[in-house]
Protein backbone atom coordinates (compact mmCIF):
# COMPACT_ATOMS: atom_id res chain seq x y z
CA UNK A 1 0.00 0.00 0.00
CA UNK A 2 1.49 2.88 -0.96
CA UNK A 3 1.50 6.24 1.06
CA UNK A 4 -0.20 9.49 0.77
CA UNK A 5 0.35 12.84 3.00
CA UNK A 6 -2.91 12.34 4.19
CA UNK A 7 -2.82 8.83 5.29
CA UNK A 8 -2.01 8.06 8.40
CA UNK A 9 0.79 5.88 8.55
CA UNK A 10 -0.48 2.20 10.51
CA UNK A 11 3.87 0.74 11.34
CA UNK A 12 3.75 -2.82 9.84
CA UNK A 13 3.86 -6.06 12.24
CA UNK A 14 6.76 -5.74 14.32
CA UNK A 15 8.86 -7.62 16.71
CA UNK A 16 10.42 -4.97 18.41
CA UNK A 17 7.80 -4.37 21.33
CA UNK A 18 8.18 -8.15 22.40
CA UNK A 19 12.04 -8.33 22.24
CA UNK A 20 11.65 -4.91 24.60
CA UNK A 21 9.23 -6.98 26.69
CA UNK A 22 11.28 -9.55 26.81
CA UNK A 23 14.61 -7.83 27.52
CA UNK A 24 12.73 -5.68 30.25
CA UNK A 25 11.63 -8.36 32.15
CA UNK A 26 14.97 -10.26 32.13
CA UNK A 27 16.79 -7.55 33.27
CA UNK A 28 14.33 -6.52 36.15
CA UNK A 29 14.29 -10.32 37.23
CA UNK A 30 18.20 -10.63 36.98
CA UNK A 31 18.81 -7.31 39.08
CA UNK A 32 15.78 -8.68 41.98
CA UNK A 33 18.04 -12.16 41.75
CA UNK A 34 21.60 -10.36 42.05
CA UNK A 35 20.36 -8.22 45.00
CA UNK A 36 18.83 -11.35 46.76
CA UNK A 37 21.93 -13.06 46.61
CA UNK A 38 21.18 -15.31 43.64
CA UNK A 39 24.53 -15.34 40.92
CA UNK A 40 22.89 -16.51 38.50
CA UNK A 41 21.03 -12.96 38.65
CA UNK A 42 23.78 -11.04 37.33
CA UNK A 43 24.04 -13.30 34.33
CA UNK A 44 20.11 -12.90 33.40
CA UNK A 45 20.95 -8.96 34.33
CA UNK A 46 23.26 -9.02 31.68
CA UNK A 47 21.45 -10.74 28.99
CA UNK A 48 18.71 -8.65 29.51
CA UNK A 49 20.59 -5.29 29.41
CA UNK A 50 22.25 -6.91 26.00
CA UNK A 51 18.90 -7.49 24.58
CA UNK A 52 17.59 -4.26 25.55
CA UNK A 53 21.03 -2.47 23.40
CA UNK A 54 20.19 -4.82 20.70
CA UNK A 55 16.23 -3.56 20.26
CA UNK A 56 17.32 -0.20 20.91
CA UNK A 57 19.50 -0.19 18.10
CA UNK A 58 16.96 -2.29 15.83
CA UNK A 59 14.31 -0.39 16.87
CA UNK A 60 15.80 3.01 16.48
CA UNK A 61 17.03 1.57 12.90
CA UNK A 62 13.41 1.23 11.89
CA UNK A 63 12.24 4.46 12.76
CA UNK A 64 15.26 6.59 11.52
CA UNK A 65 14.42 4.29 8.76
CA UNK A 66 10.68 5.16 8.02
CA UNK A 67 11.22 8.82 8.52
CA UNK A 68 13.91 8.95 5.99
CA UNK A 69 11.57 6.83 3.48
CA UNK A 70 8.84 9.89 4.58
CA UNK A 71 6.29 7.49 5.32
CA UNK A 72 5.41 10.00 8.48
CA UNK A 73 2.72 12.61 7.99
CA UNK A 74 1.74 15.73 10.49
CA UNK A 75 -0.63 13.49 12.31
CA UNK A 76 2.42 10.88 13.14
CA UNK A 77 4.20 13.79 14.02
CA UNK A 78 1.78 14.57 16.58
CA UNK A 79 1.65 11.08 17.80
CA UNK A 80 5.28 11.20 18.55
CA UNK A 81 4.80 13.89 20.30
CA UNK A 82 1.84 13.18 22.33
CA UNK A 83 3.68 10.02 22.52
CA UNK A 84 6.98 11.91 24.29
CA UNK A 85 4.42 13.56 26.97
CA UNK A 86 3.27 10.22 28.53
CA UNK A 87 6.16 8.90 28.58
CA UNK A 88 7.05 11.92 30.61
CA UNK A 89 4.43 11.90 32.55
CA UNK A 90 5.23 8.61 33.82
CA UNK A 91 9.06 9.61 34.16
CA UNK A 92 7.68 12.06 36.29
CA UNK A 93 5.62 9.84 38.48
CA UNK A 94 8.38 7.31 38.55
CA UNK A 95 10.85 9.65 40.37
CA UNK A 96 7.89 11.17 42.62
CA UNK A 97 7.55 8.15 44.06
CA UNK A 98 11.13 7.88 45.17
CA UNK A 99 11.35 11.07 46.23
CA UNK A 100 7.76 10.67 47.97
CA UNK A 101 10.03 7.41 50.18
CA UNK A 102 13.13 10.02 50.89
CA UNK A 103 10.04 12.76 52.03
CA UNK A 104 8.57 10.44 53.94
CA UNK A 105 10.87 9.06 55.88
CA UNK A 106 12.85 12.27 56.65
CA UNK A 107 10.00 14.12 57.18
CA UNK A 108 7.49 11.98 58.78
CA UNK A 109 8.86 8.45 60.18
CA UNK A 110 12.04 9.47 61.20
CA UNK A 111 10.49 12.25 63.58
CA UNK A 112 7.83 9.84 64.56
CA UNK A 113 10.53 7.68 65.84
CA UNK A 114 12.24 10.16 67.47
CA UNK A 115 9.30 11.34 69.62
CA UNK A 116 8.05 13.96 67.78
CA UNK A 117 4.46 15.03 67.13
CA UNK A 118 1.77 11.54 67.59
CA UNK A 119 4.44 9.08 67.22
CA UNK A 120 5.72 9.94 70.73
CA UNK A 121 4.33 6.31 71.44
CA UNK A 122 6.70 4.83 68.89
CA UNK A 123 9.86 6.42 70.63
CA UNK A 124 9.03 5.75 74.21
CA UNK A 125 7.55 1.86 73.78
CA UNK A 126 9.47 0.68 70.88
CA UNK A 127 12.61 2.90 70.50
CA UNK A 128 14.09 4.46 73.24
CA UNK A 129 17.02 4.71 72.64
CA UNK A 130 16.61 6.19 69.28
CA UNK A 131 17.59 9.67 68.89
CA UNK A 132 19.06 10.52 65.62
CA UNK A 133 18.06 12.79 62.98
CA UNK A 134 18.98 12.28 59.50
CA UNK A 135 21.14 10.71 58.14
CA UNK A 136 20.34 7.77 60.10
CA UNK A 137 20.81 4.14 60.49
CA UNK A 138 17.83 3.77 61.94
CA UNK A 139 16.73 2.68 65.40
CA UNK A 140 18.27 -0.68 66.40
CA UNK A 141 21.15 0.02 63.99
CA UNK A 142 19.18 -1.64 61.35
CA UNK A 143 21.65 0.11 58.73
CA UNK A 144 24.75 -1.02 60.18
CA UNK A 145 28.01 2.22 60.63
CA UNK A 146 28.38 4.12 57.78
CA UNK A 147 29.84 7.68 56.33
CA UNK A 148 26.89 9.27 54.85
CA UNK A 149 27.91 10.67 50.70
CA UNK A 150 29.24 14.50 50.70
CA UNK A 151 28.33 16.80 49.06
CA UNK A 152 31.32 18.56 48.54
CA UNK A 153 33.54 16.45 46.20
CA UNK A 154 32.04 14.43 44.15
CA UNK A 155 28.44 14.88 44.07
CA UNK A 156 29.43 18.70 43.29
CA UNK A 157 31.40 17.67 40.40
CA UNK A 158 29.35 15.90 38.54
CA UNK A 159 26.76 18.59 39.27
CA UNK A 160 29.15 20.86 37.12
CA UNK A 161 29.39 18.40 34.60
CA UNK A 162 25.70 17.44 34.37
CA UNK A 163 25.22 21.22 34.02
CA UNK A 164 27.67 22.14 31.66
CA UNK A 165 25.98 19.16 30.23
CA UNK A 166 22.75 20.73 29.78
CA UNK A 167 24.68 24.52 28.49
CA UNK A 168 26.36 22.19 26.20
CA UNK A 169 22.77 21.07 24.50
CA UNK A 170 21.38 23.90 24.37
CA UNK A 171 24.94 25.85 22.76
CA UNK A 172 23.44 22.95 19.71
CA UNK A 173 19.98 23.14 20.02
CA UNK A 174 20.63 26.78 19.04
CA UNK A 175 22.92 25.93 16.32
CA UNK A 176 20.55 23.76 15.59
CA UNK A 177 17.69 26.47 15.03
CA UNK A 178 20.16 28.92 13.06
CA UNK A 179 21.51 25.92 10.74
CA UNK A 180 25.00 25.84 12.00
CA UNK A 181 25.27 21.92 11.21
CA UNK A 182 28.72 22.18 12.22
CA UNK A 183 28.14 23.89 15.98
CA UNK A 184 25.64 21.87 16.41
CA UNK A 185 27.07 18.38 16.00
CA UNK A 186 30.09 19.67 17.89
CA UNK A 187 27.94 20.88 20.99
CA UNK A 188 26.09 17.35 20.69
CA UNK A 189 29.54 15.47 20.87
CA UNK A 190 30.55 17.53 23.87
CA UNK A 191 27.41 16.80 25.39
CA UNK A 192 28.05 13.07 25.30
CA UNK A 193 31.07 13.30 26.62
CA UNK A 194 30.09 15.40 29.59
CA UNK A 195 27.61 12.54 30.51
CA UNK A 196 30.15 9.96 29.82
CA UNK A 197 32.50 12.00 32.28
CA UNK A 198 29.83 11.69 34.59
CA UNK A 199 29.17 7.99 34.66
CA UNK A 200 32.34 7.12 34.99
CA UNK A 201 32.32 9.44 38.37
CA UNK A 202 29.48 7.62 39.35
CA UNK A 203 30.91 4.41 39.49
CA UNK A 204 33.78 5.74 41.12
CA UNK A 205 31.84 7.01 43.80
CA UNK A 206 29.75 3.54 44.20
CA UNK A 207 32.65 1.88 44.57
CA UNK A 208 33.62 4.10 47.05
CA UNK A 209 30.62 4.36 49.34
CA UNK A 210 31.04 -0.24 48.91
CA UNK A 211 34.42 -0.41 50.27
CA UNK A 212 35.67 2.69 51.91
CA UNK A 213 32.57 4.13 53.40
CA UNK A 214 30.61 0.72 54.23
CA UNK A 215 27.51 2.76 52.44
CA UNK A 216 25.47 0.08 50.57
CA UNK A 217 21.66 -0.73 49.82
CA UNK A 218 21.56 -2.14 53.41
CA UNK A 219 22.21 0.74 55.17
CA UNK A 220 18.77 1.56 56.55
CA UNK A 221 16.30 4.43 54.92
CA UNK A 222 19.23 6.34 53.94
CA UNK A 223 21.68 4.06 52.43
CA UNK A 224 18.35 2.54 49.94
CA UNK A 225 16.58 5.71 49.23
CA UNK A 226 20.03 7.01 48.12
CA UNK A 227 21.06 4.10 45.76
CA UNK A 228 17.20 3.77 44.16
CA UNK A 229 17.69 7.57 43.66
CA UNK A 230 21.23 7.84 42.67
CA UNK A 231 20.98 4.30 40.83
CA UNK A 232 17.97 4.82 38.71
CA UNK A 233 19.26 8.62 37.96
CA UNK A 234 22.53 6.88 36.92
CA UNK A 235 20.82 4.59 34.33
CA UNK A 236 18.24 7.51 33.02
CA UNK A 237 21.81 9.29 32.22
CA UNK A 238 23.20 6.23 30.52
CA UNK A 239 19.82 5.87 28.00
CA UNK A 240 20.02 9.53 27.37
CA UNK A 241 23.65 8.96 26.63
CA UNK A 242 23.35 6.60 23.92
CA UNK A 243 20.03 8.62 22.64
CA UNK A 244 22.82 11.51 22.44
CA UNK A 245 25.35 9.64 20.36
CA UNK A 246 22.35 8.47 18.39
CA UNK A 247 20.88 12.37 17.70
CA UNK A 248 24.89 13.51 17.09
CA UNK A 249 25.73 10.82 14.02
CA UNK A 250 22.28 11.79 12.89
CA UNK A 251 22.67 15.58 13.36
CA UNK A 252 26.47 14.92 11.27
CA UNK A 253 24.08 13.24 8.61
CA UNK A 254 21.69 16.00 8.25
CA UNK A 255 18.71 14.22 8.91
CA UNK A 256 17.87 17.55 11.14
CA UNK A 257 16.47 21.03 9.93
CA UNK A 258 15.42 24.18 11.86
CA UNK A 259 11.67 23.41 11.50
CA UNK A 260 11.94 19.36 11.37
CA UNK A 261 14.01 17.67 14.22
CA UNK A 262 11.69 16.09 16.23
CA UNK A 263 14.10 13.20 17.42
CA UNK A 264 16.85 16.25 18.16
CA UNK A 265 14.14 18.01 20.75
CA UNK A 266 12.65 14.83 22.33
CA UNK A 267 16.58 14.18 23.34
CA UNK A 268 17.20 17.79 24.01
CA UNK A 269 14.94 17.94 26.59
CA UNK A 270 15.01 14.23 27.87
CA UNK A 271 18.58 15.21 28.71
CA UNK A 272 17.01 18.16 30.48
CA UNK A 273 14.66 16.30 32.13
CA UNK A 274 17.52 13.86 34.00
CA UNK A 275 19.48 17.32 34.55
CA UNK A 276 16.66 18.62 36.68
CA UNK A 277 16.32 15.34 38.52
CA UNK A 278 19.77 15.71 39.78
CA UNK A 279 19.68 19.04 40.91
CA UNK A 280 16.87 17.67 42.75
CA UNK A 281 18.42 15.10 44.48
CA UNK A 282 21.64 17.09 44.73
CA UNK A 283 19.45 19.72 46.81
CA UNK A 284 17.50 16.95 48.85
CA UNK A 285 20.00 13.93 49.11
CA UNK A 286 23.25 15.45 49.09
CA UNK A 287 22.65 19.12 50.50
CA UNK A 288 19.55 19.92 52.72
CA UNK B 1 14.87 28.30 57.20
CA UNK B 2 13.84 31.41 54.27
CA UNK B 3 16.96 29.80 52.61
CA UNK B 4 15.38 26.42 52.23
CA UNK B 5 12.36 28.15 51.04
CA UNK B 6 14.03 30.18 48.49
CA UNK B 7 16.05 27.51 47.49
CA UNK B 8 12.79 25.57 46.74
CA UNK B 9 11.33 28.59 44.86
CA UNK B 10 14.09 28.69 42.26
CA UNK B 11 13.87 25.18 41.79
CA UNK B 12 10.20 25.37 41.43
CA UNK B 13 11.06 27.93 39.34
CA UNK B 14 13.15 25.35 37.27
CA UNK B 15 10.90 22.98 36.87
CA UNK B 16 7.88 25.65 35.45
CA UNK B 17 10.20 26.61 32.77
CA UNK B 18 10.84 23.06 31.90
CA UNK B 19 7.52 21.60 31.65
CA UNK B 20 7.03 25.34 29.14
CA UNK B 21 9.74 23.89 27.37
CA UNK B 22 7.68 20.21 26.91
CA UNK B 23 4.39 22.05 26.29
CA UNK B 24 5.91 24.04 23.19
CA UNK B 25 7.74 21.10 22.42
CA UNK B 26 4.28 19.50 21.56
CA UNK B 27 2.57 22.41 20.61
CA UNK B 28 4.83 24.40 17.81
CA UNK B 29 6.43 20.90 16.17
CA UNK B 30 9.60 22.58 16.02
CA UNK B 31 8.46 25.66 13.95
CA UNK B 32 8.72 27.82 16.73
CA UNK B 33 12.00 29.24 18.75
CA UNK B 34 9.74 29.03 22.13
CA UNK B 35 11.26 25.32 23.41
CA UNK B 36 14.82 26.58 23.03
CA UNK B 37 13.82 29.01 25.27
CA UNK B 38 12.43 27.87 27.62
CA UNK B 39 15.10 25.64 27.78
CA UNK B 40 17.63 28.22 27.91
CA UNK B 41 15.90 29.70 31.14
CA UNK B 42 15.70 26.18 32.57
CA UNK B 43 19.77 26.20 32.19
CA UNK B 44 20.34 29.70 33.40
CA UNK B 45 18.21 29.37 36.48
CA UNK B 46 19.99 26.02 37.11
CA UNK B 47 23.13 27.60 37.07
CA UNK B 48 22.52 30.46 39.20
CA UNK B 49 21.03 27.90 41.93
CA UNK B 50 24.54 25.81 41.84
CA UNK B 51 26.35 29.06 42.32
CA UNK B 52 23.82 30.05 44.70
CA UNK B 53 23.98 26.60 46.97
CA UNK B 54 27.70 26.96 46.85
CA UNK B 55 28.41 30.55 47.86
CA UNK B 56 25.90 29.50 50.98
CA UNK B 57 27.83 26.32 51.77
CA UNK B 58 31.05 28.33 51.65
CA UNK B 59 30.09 31.21 53.83
CA UNK B 60 28.65 28.62 56.57
CA UNK B 61 24.85 29.44 55.57
CA UNK B 62 23.82 25.62 55.22
CA UNK B 63 25.62 22.58 56.47
CA UNK B 64 25.15 19.72 54.15
CA UNK B 65 24.55 16.92 56.61
CA UNK B 66 27.79 14.71 55.27
CA UNK B 67 30.20 17.72 54.14
CA UNK B 68 32.19 16.86 57.99
CA UNK B 69 31.96 12.97 57.53
CA UNK B 70 32.86 11.34 60.48
CA UNK B 71 32.19 7.60 60.59
CA UNK B 72 28.31 7.27 61.81
CA UNK B 73 27.79 6.68 65.42
CA UNK B 74 25.91 3.88 66.72
CA UNK B 75 22.81 5.09 68.52
CA UNK B 76 23.65 6.44 71.42
CA UNK B 77 22.35 6.45 74.87
CA UNK B 78 18.63 7.51 75.35
CA UNK B 79 18.01 11.26 76.27
CA UNK B 80 16.55 11.96 79.04
CA UNK B 81 13.59 14.80 78.19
Amino acid sequence: MTHTANDYYVPHGSHWPIVAAIAMFMTVIGAALWFNGELNGRMVLFIGLGLIAFMMFGWFGTVIHENLQGMYNDQVDRSFRQGMMWFIFSEVMFFAAFFGALFYARVLSVPWLLGMDSGFTTHDVLWQGFNEAWPTNGPGDVGGEFEPMEAWGIPALNTLLLLSSGVTITLSHWALKVGDRGRCVLWLAATVLLGMTFLGFQAYEYIHAYTGMDLTLASGIYGSTFFMLTGFHGMHVTIGTVMLIVITLRAAKGHFTADNHFAFEGVAWYWHFVDVVWLGLFIFVYVL
Amino acid sequence: MWIRYLIIAIFSGILLSLASGLYYLVKDKGTTKRTVKALSFRISLSLGLFLLLMALIGLGVIRPHGLYPQRHPVTQPHDTR
